[in-house]
């Protein structure tokens, strides 16, 4: 059988979680405002504005993206055709 | 009843029998069978799926525990927003995923899923379970919350227990007969009026109470800068722990959900899963507005005894009465969206894996349940969850909706035997089920102890943790047999 291949850009969707979870510990603020918004609600949102773009760029580098594959299942013995 | 309650009651009634309408409509021309009714027939694109998904996503919650957190604690109901975008890149790979296990073996709910993985019948029994008593709840606190709409929409012309009835005669309605096609087509009835309201509220509510969106940001930030950061005003120890606990777990936990997994198994292929996953974090951006709406009524209704009516509190003081209708319906419709939703979720649940005998991948029940039998098993289900949520609604309003905070951290504990499993191929029947009774146990008690946040992490992920660890220890010790064949 051979291997699937590798995807590496699935890494990438860790950034919203890593970036929400920075929130308190590195933005827990008001100032500096960025437009006017409170800089932790500045943060938050720009996470989410950012998130979207990432999940992108995750699809765009991911082959089983590329090629509507579907995912690969490695607990599963009976692959194809099995309907039990 | 005033003027404005019997327009806005006129409004409310013609839009409940235009939702029935859609609902029953989507279901024409398509077959009758058991993968249509429950999946319909695994033929969604994009956009329904993403419809679906919008739906489940913009609940009854967003209308009056968004606006209402907001305004009873401030910065802690942002993890609302990231809990759920986090769920969408965790979906990316785990929707596919999921999909593609049941495809092959033409799966319907997650017991059935894990009845098949484990080759184990009482695995799939145990989630099923696991499953309906955090769901249970869960429904009840949407028909609560289309009461809540209702009854402040109606300018408390329409009674809280007439609209718990209404909202489960309306969603049975439609889900019994269409199935999950018919959530997806009154969904996007739904979406067009939140998207409507919302953005009318977001231009509205700054403008007409404090004069403008600048201005009610430089008064939030003089006048209560508790309220923009972490934890909050008065919230109860959600600080900086118990954020990043909470988003990790519930982020983990959606993707599980018996309605979003409903939603992936609809879906024509990977991609349309993978391409929510890119579309659907937009949607989040509305869910801003209902906690700017709630925090303008900090200064427009400081003394709200229910902070839940923060958002209609303003919208029922300024508007005239069809603007309040629609907004109100729109409200309604997030109740009655995902309701529909988990009660065909629980159906499915019940149908197959604990009425129907199973699906036939335990080598000890090889019997694969008939579909027919399954799906008037399943509607029946469906109809009595249903029925025992408005129950509860109607006559123990306090008793189940505290179980319903537990939602995410008893779901959570189905993570490992559903999805980790589909990666995990040591992962034991054994392991699976002493993990998840392991970490179920570990959150009640944590609950009930009143230890919940405990040092200020959520509880569900301690028993996740917990799940995780008896899980490893018991499947290494009793490896599996089955897979290795």
């Amino acid at each position: 059988m051979s291997q699937p291949p590798r995807r590496p850009a699935l890494w990438l969707l860790l950034v919203p979680a890593v970036l929400y979870c920075a929130a308190p510990l590195v933005a827990n603020r008001i100032e500096p405002r960025v437009l006017g918004l409170p800089f932790l609600l500045a943060w938050i949102i720009a996470v989410t504005v950012l998130s979207p773009l990432v999940i992108w760029l995750v699809a765009r580098f991911d082959p089983a993206y590329r090629a509507d594959a579907e995912e690969p299942i490695p607990a599963d013995d009976r692959p194809r055709g099995d309907a039990r | 009843m005033s003027g404005s309650a019997v327009t806005a009651t006129t409004i409310f009634g013609l839009a409940m029998v235009a939702t029935i309408v859609v609902g029953l409509l989507s279901a024409r021309g398509r077959d009758r069978g058991l993968t249509e009714w429950s999946v319909s027939g695994r033929g969604l694109g994009v956009v329904f799926v993403w419809l679906l998904m919008a739906g489940e996503t913009y609940t009854s919650f967003s209308f009056l525990g968004t606006a209402g957190w907001a305004y009873s604690y401030g910065a802690p109901i942002l993890y609302l927003v990231a809990y759920l975008t986090v769920g969408l890149a965790v979906a990316y790979v785990a929707g596919p995923a999921i999909w593609t296990y049941a495809t092959r073996h033409n799966l319907i709910s997650i017991a059935d899923l894990a009845e098949h993985r484990f080759r184990s019948r009482p695995v799939g029994v145990l989630v099923a379970v696991v499953a309906t008593v955090f769901l249970v709840p869960y429904i009840q606190l949407q028909i609560q919350g289309m009461g809540v709409v209702v009854n402040a929409m109606s300018y408390g012309g329409v009674d809280l227990h007439v609209a718990a009835v209404v909202s489960f005669v309306v969603a049975e309605a439609f889900i019994l007969v269409s199935g999950l096609r018919g959530s997806a087509w009154v969904s996007a009835l739904k979406d067009v009026l939140v998207v409507f309201a919302v953005v009318f509220l977001a231009v509205y509510v700054p403008a007409h109470y404090i004069g403008g969106a600048g201005a009610f940001l430089h008064r939030m930030t003089a006048e209560r800068p508790e309220w923009l950061t972490f934890p909050g005003h008065d919230s109860g120890g959600r600080g900086v722990a118990w954020f990043i606990s909470t988003v990790l777990l519930n982020g983990v936990t959606i993707v599980i959900f018996p309605n979003t997994v409903a939603s992936y198994f609809s879906a024509r292929s990977a991609n349309a899963l993978r391409r929510n996953s890119v579309l659907l974090p937009w949607y989040q951006l509305l869910l801003f507005i209902p906690m700017m709406v709630g925090a303008t009524a900090l200064f427009v209704v400081p003394a709200l005894h229910n902070s839940d009516l923060a958002l209609f509190a303003l919208v029922t003081r300024s508007l005239p009465a069809p603007l309040v209708a629609v907004i109100g319906v729109a409200g309604a419709l997030s109740a009655i969206v995902p309701m529909s939703v988990f009660v065909l979720a629980i159906g499915t649940l019940w149908g197959r894996t604990l009425l129907g005998g199973g699906n036939g991948a335990d080598p000890r029940h090889p019997v694969r349940s008939g579909d027919a039998r399954t799906k008037r098993l399943s509607q029946v289900v469906c109809f009595l969850a249903g029925l025992i949520a408005l129950a509860g609604s109607l006559f123990y309003p306090t008793a189940l909706v505290q179980l319903s905070v537990l939602s995410y951290e008893g779901l959570g504990q189905l993570v490992p035997a559903v999805l980790l499993a589909l990666f995990w191929r040591r992962m034991s029947a054994a392991g699976a089920m002493a993990g998840l009774v392991t970490g179920t146990a570990v959150v009640l008690l944590l609950w009930l102890a009143g230890h919940d946040p405990l040092y200020g992490v959520n509880a569900g992920l301690i028993g996740l943790a917990a799940n995780l660890c008896v899980n490893l220890a018991v499947s290494y010790t009793r490896p599996v047999t089955v897979l290795a064949s």
